[in-house]
Parts: structure tokens; sequence; C-alpha cells
């Protein structure tokens, strides 16, 4: 399962949030975004800034930090042994 | 796709030359404000304005689409490496370029690609490609809030066996979800979390 989700600190988010009237939107925090992959083997570098993200990297690789960002991952159902 | 549970039997594929599924440009769309972003063409004027206000707000955000996309290209690298032969990209959105299939082929030209979104302006122009002829594409109308409907609809394609490996894509679209309940199965276990200090 890849999975990406924008998010941003509070401020930012907050504003976002409010201004974006298409639809309902969250500004998720990083521990929820970790929850969409319970029960799932996280594939290595983890969840991370989708441009640190390199497949097989042990850790994400150097960015620089800002305000907004998507947080990315891959999440394995352990049963298929895939890793 | 004949499922009695959901909104995914409710819009099957219309006929070709059929009329296409009703939208309201006349009010801002997630999928045509998150193209006009990407620098793609589909949108209307209330589009471009709400995506206007969300790069006055943040300029960072055009930047973010963008990695994400880039992200989603070397993300499905990984997995087609496993190798992985059925996707199933949840929340499409309008097609873009590399699209998922478009992806995949570069490395299975046999692999299989569903997208499933709810959005009408979405599915018009995902059932034109899927009517491009191509067998191993195809199109839900879904509502990822009715998971099992959708689940019995991707089934019903005939492109898609649950009972083997299939990679799930939830690109830039649980950020329209409510955070998950709280977790009845073990926490992820996670080679590293790695998320910008907030």
């Amino acid at each position: 399962m890849i999975v990406t989700v924008g998010c941003g600190e509070p401020a930012i988010g907050e504003q976002i949030t409010r201004t974006y009237d298409a639809a309902p939107v969250y500004n998720h925090t990083p521990g929820d975004v970790a929850s969409f992959f319970t029960g799932l083997d996280v594939v290595k570098p983890g969840v991370a800034d989708a441009r640190a993200w390199m497949p097989g990297w042990r850790t994400p690789a150097p960015f620089q930090e800002r305000p907004g960002q998507v947080l990315a991952g891959i999440g394995v159902k352990p049963c298929l042994g895939s890793r | 796709m004949t499922s009695p549970r959901g909104w995914a039997s409710a819009v099957p594929q219309p006929a070709p030359g059929a009329p296409l599924m009703p939208f309201d440009p006349t009010q801002p769309n997630i999928a045509r404000a998150y193209d006009y972003l990407l620098g793609g063409k589909d949108h209307f004027p209330p589009d471009r304005e709400l995506a206007e206000r969300l790069v006055a707000l943040y300029p960072g955000v055009r930047q973010i689409v963008r990695e994400n996309r880039r992200f989603l290209v070397r993300a499905l690298g990984y997995v087609l490496a496993q190798p992985v032969t059925q996707y199933v990209d949840l929340g499409a959105g309008l097609p873009t370029s590399p699209a998922v299939h478009e992806i995949v082929r570069r490395h299975d030209s046999t692999a299989n690609a569903v997208y499933v979104d709810n959005d009408p302006v979405v599915l018009n122009h995902l059932w034109a490609l899927a009517a491009s002829g191509d067998d191993h594409i195809d199109v839900v109308a879904g509502d990822l809030a009715r998971a099992a409907a959708v689940m019995d609809a991707v089934r019903a394609t005939g492109l898609i066996d649950w009972g083997k490996p299939v990679c799930l894509i939830l690109a830039m679209v649980l950020h329209f979800s409510t955070r998950p309940p709280p977790a009845r199965s073990p926490p992820p276990k996670s080679p590293g979390w790695h998320p910008a200090p907030m």
C-alpha cells in the first residue's frame, strides 16, 4: 500500500483547511499518518517526507525543512512476506 | 459491477456515446484544483481561484504536488520490483502524466491497473481512458468510505484477484479522511519514522 498525505505546521495547516472549501480537509499530525500504517510492515526508509524517501535507503535523504510537506511511505501486509 | 452495498455499484460505466456524468463547473472541485496545481489543463475558474488562494497562503503547494508525483514514481518502481502485477489507485484523480498505468507498464506490459474515484469529472476522464481499448485498465465509480463495496466492484472488473498481491495506492487522498480509529492491531513495524519536526 502506497500512501501519501499532505500536511503542514499547525498554523499553515489550519489556514489551508479553512480556505479549502471544495471538501473537508484534515491536517493530520505525523502520528495520525503513522496510524494509517497500523498492522503493516513499513518499507525502508519508513514514513518520510516524500522528497527524502528513496527505495532501499536505510534513512531518508537529507532535505530542507519547511512548513508544508507530503508524508509518504509504503506499508506491506505481513502475510504476504514480500519485504 | 454488481454490489448491493454501496455507490460502487450504483454508477455503471456509460455506454459509448452516452452523455457524460453531470457536474457543476461553478463549484471548486478537489481533482480539478489539483490538476491546476500540477500544471494540467482540466479546470474551471472556481478551481483555479481555489488553487490560487492555497498558493497565496503557502506557495510551496505547487512544489508539494509535484514531489508527490515524483515519490509515486519511485514507490511504484519499488513495488514493481517485488514483483506485484496488480494496482488499484484509490481516489485516482484526473489522469496525469505519467499515470499509474503508464508507470507500471514501463516495467511490466501485462500489469493491471484499476482506477477508483467518486468524482463525476474524474470518472468522465477515466472512462475515456479505459475506452481506449486497453484490456489492462478499468475504472470503478466508488466511494472509499464504502470499502467493501469498492473491493467488490474492483473484483468485478476481472482485473484484480484479491487472493494475490495487490498494490493499493492512496496518493494525496487521506487528508480528506478523518484520522483512523484507535488501533486494535499492533502499531506499524517501522524501520524508521522520519517526519520533519513540526
